[in-house]
């Protein structure tokens, strides 16, 4: 029962670590070349092994949140006659700044959770 | 890469559905279900490539859509972004707000007060103008007052109401 209790604990602390993250994973991948929200779902989950294996749920939100403060630009894009078109996502200048400083504060952090475990 | 008949008529019936159970506009309701179509269809034609099919199948679509959490995992992700969240409204804005209330009641109240007097002023035996406040007081909410009266006497009389 004590173990159920620590493995939620440990569930609930993973999901908001992948939430957190999930927006410097998104401003990368559009970064690189623009993409649709599927692909980047497929791309998160595979350049990581599945490590971040993040949801529909937290991707699209996001997209919407980096498009709504200006950080990525999106372009609806037929792909084929008689499918659904696909709306691909491009990263702008101020989200490139935005993404640099991101990534900055990420490595400070895992630097200092690193440098935190050696103690161990 | 083209869909099944049948996963075309899965698609629109499944992306109707889930917008059903939302209260959305017009401009907002087309966006989603383009969005919502893009994401099954992509999410179907990377499942029927690895399979090695060449076309997206209804079981393609539906696999998807379980991997997506279902009708409330889709529209958690592309519906609920399009919420406003609730605003904090500052005691100054509220007041400001209050005062036009108060201020439009007023007027309401008074010209609902001013036709009542006007209609029903024949119907009380032509009594003059003059002394409608006299005759009509039921019809004031705000009690009896008799301007012919000492201030502070209307006064007593009206807090004793």
């Amino acid at each position: 029962m004590k173990g159920t209790h620590v493995a939620e604990g440990v569930n609930l602390w993973t999901q908001q670590i992948r939430k957190g993250s999930t927006r410097l994973a998104v401003l990368q991948l559009v970064s690189e070349r623009e993409r649709y929200g599927y692909e980047i779902i497929s791309a998160i989950r595979d350049r990581t092994n599945g490590a971040l294996e993040v949801a529909e749920g937290n991707v699209y939100p996001a997209l919407h949140a980096l498009e709504a403060e200006g950080y990525i630009t999106s372009t609806w894009r037929e792909v084929e006659p008689g499918v659904p078109p696909r709306k691909y996502y491009r990263i702008t200048a101020r989200g490139r700044e935005h993404r640099s400083m991101l990534v900055r504060e990420w490595k400070e952090f895992a630097g200092a959770i690193a440098r935190l475990l050696q103690g161990e | 890469m083209q869909m099944t008949t049948d996963a075309r008529a899965w698609l629109d019936a499944t992306v109707r559905r889930i917008l059903a159970r939302h209260p959305l506009g017009d401009a907002e309701r087309a966006g989603i279900t383009y969005e919502l179509m893009s994401h099954l269809h992509a999410a179907g034609e990377a499942r029927s490539t690895a399979a090695g099919r060449s076309q997206v199948t209804r079981e393609d679509l539906e696999a998807a859509l379980a991997e997506a959490g279902g009708d409330d995992g889709l529209a958690t992700a592309f519906i609920q972004p399009l919420a406003k969240p609730v605003e904090r409204v500052l005691f100054g804005r509220r007041l400001g707000a209050f005062a036009i209330d108060v201020l439009l009641l007023g007027i309401v109240l008074t010209f609902v007060h001013s036709m009542l007097v006007f209609l029903l002023e024949p119907l009380m035996g032509g009594m003059g103008s003059a002394s409608h406040h006299v005759d009509f007081w039921w019809v004031m909410p705000w009690g009896y007052h008799d301007p012919a009266l000492p201030f502070a006497l209307q006064a007593v009389i009206t807090g004793d109401r």
